[in-house]
């Protein structure tokens, strides 16, 4: 039977920073020349590098760009619900104010026998800072009206990096040929001739409306480009985000004209759900349909096992 | 309407650079940036989610790191970049999780053993390796002690600060951890 080291529990306080300095000098001088306490030290080693290679499930990039999103979802939406839920509270104190102040102005107007306007409250709107980066060339006017800083961008590019707080200012893009809502993120968009060429969003989330057709979401990563939509129409109404985020009274949200977004996991989750949707309620032949516009859509979608099955009129488990 | 002048910026580094420091990134955060919260999970996402994945399994390890940086952004604020920096303050966060999320598992479980339903497992056994198996037979302290210390590289000091113990807690967990561990490897080779 081995023998152990008298000092062995040293490797563990040198390991864990309760040896430090000449102490840990001696003791490591010490290691070089006995046999158990190497063995220790090769042990904790050991047992680390084992720890280190196992439960790591290697996330993909594109199960982190998801989850990235989902996250930054529920953060925005816990944001936008937080001041939500405070405006009863300030409604309900500004009510009271406006409760008092109307009494006293029918108390002086009583008195004075004259007749009052009211004034109405001036509405605090909260800052929303826009970093803009225009290439040369690029023609645009930045305006305030109201709640809304809009950039009129008539040709080139624009590059905008916009921090949105909760309450804060919207910032709009009108384009010659549509609009560009944002909802607190960076992007680009590049107008040629009068038309709107590209849009690539780099962090968070716009709303697009363009060639008054259904708006879009666009999230980060994904880019919009003029010549895949004229290449390719595709209706994109059936977007998560679309019913979410379609500007309220929006017109150009009920036109149903054709609108392509690059692919992404985003979109494919939805193409997906869809099908999905479709055959749970017996709906075979457009769930065919739409699971071969998933395998045209998505040629490297990594349901496109199902899909095909589906596609191919396999019977699939409902 | 009110016209303003057109006014150019110098390009700034883009979210994900290495020159917005995660401090600065932790205070637009809390100013409600959320792009700012990007920025840091691009960085410190895929290490969150292996730790998570090791500390409470993989089928569990997303849903843990969307809730640390939800309750990041909610506590961006506190942040106090002199005493941490960014990255131990998310481990903290995360393992604070793994512990909460125990204890309410814990709650489930006796509720059920009450009722005399059975008990489901926090995951599946079977597909673990013996190294896993060893490890998830700890307590969910040691184990989140042990991973912070061993694969994470963080000093007793910031785990003790990490978790709101006393630094001879974390030797003590440590210690523990690699006892059992030791005896697990012992009996399965006997």
């Amino acid at each position: 039977m081995k023998t152990r080291c008298h000092r062995s529990w040293e490797v563990e306080a040198v390991r864990d920073g309760r040896l430090t300095g000449d102490a840990q000098a001696l003791f490591e001088s010490h290691v070089a020349s006995c046999g158990s306490c190497a063995e220790e030290t090769s042990s904790l080693e050991h047992l680390a590098r084992g720890l280190a290679a196992i439960g790591d499930p290697g996330a993909d990039d594109v199960s982190l760009r998801r989850l990235r999103n989902r996250v930054l979802e529920a953060v925005d939406a816990e944001q936008t619900g937080r001041s939500r839920t405070r405006a009863p509270g300030r409604v309900a104190a500004a009510a009271g104010v406006a409760a008092v102040a109307l009494l006293l102005l029918a108390f002086v107007s009583w008195r004075s026998g004259g007749p009052t306007v009211p004034t109405p409250a001036a509405r605090v709107v909260a800052a929303t800072t826009v970093d803009v980066v225009a290439e040369a060339g690029t023609r645009y006017t930045r305006s305030i009206e109201g709640d809304v800083e809009r950039f009129d961008l008539v040709e080139g590019t624009l590059h905008l990096r916009v921090r949105r707080p909760a309450g804060g200012r919207r910032v709009v893009v009108k384009v010659p040929d549509g609009e560009i809502e944002d909802v607190g993120t960076e992007f680009d968009v590049v107008v040629t001739d009068g038309r709107t060429e590209r849009i690539e969003v780099e962090e968070g989330r716009v709303l697009v409306t363009l060639d008054r057709a259904q708006a879009i979401s666009l999230t980060a990563g994904q880019t919009w480009r003029r010549e895949a939509a004229v290449a390719a129409p595709r209706r994109v109404a059936d977007d998560k985000h679309d019913a979410r985020g379609a500007p309220a009274g929006s017109t150009h949200a009920k036109s149903a004209s054709a609108v392509k977004t690059a692919p992404s996991a985003d979109l494919e989750d939805v193409a997906y759900l869809g099908v999905l949707r479709l055959m749970r309620e017996g709906r075979d032949a457009e769930a065919r349909a739409a699971a071969s516009a998933y395998l045209r859509d998505f040629p490297s979608g990594f349901r496109r096992d199902e899909m095909a099955r589906v596609a191919s009129q396999v019977a699939v488990p409902r | 309407m009110k016209v303003s002048p057109l006014k150019l910026v110098p390009p700034k580094g883009k979210a994900g650079d290495v020159g917005v420091a995660d401090v600065e990134a932790l205070a637009l955060v809390a100013r409600g940036d959320v792009g700012a919260l990007g920025t840091l999970y691009d960085r410190h996402a895929r290490a969150l989610l292996a730790f998570a994945a090791r500390s409470v399994g993989a089928a569990d390890a997303e849903d843990l790191v969307q809730a640390t940086f939800v309750r990041a952004a909610r506590a961006a604020a506190s942040f106090d970049g002199r005493s941490s920096n960014a990255r131990a303050w998310l481990f903290g966060i995360t393992a604070r999780l793994v512990q909460e999320r125990r204890r309410s598992f814990a709650r489930l479980a006796r509720a059920l053993l009450r009722s005399d339903v059975s008990v489901p497992s926090t995951s599946s056994d079977e597909a673990r390796t013996d190294l896993q198996k060893g490890l998830f037979r700890l307590s969910e302290a040691k184990r989140v002690v042990l991973l912070l210390a061993e694969v994470e590289g963080f000093r007793c000091e910031e785990i003790a600060t990490m978790l709101g113990i006393p630094v001879g807690t974390v030797w003590t967990r440590l210690h523990s951890a690699r006892q059992e561990m030791r005896a697990f490897y012992e009996e399965k080779s006997r």
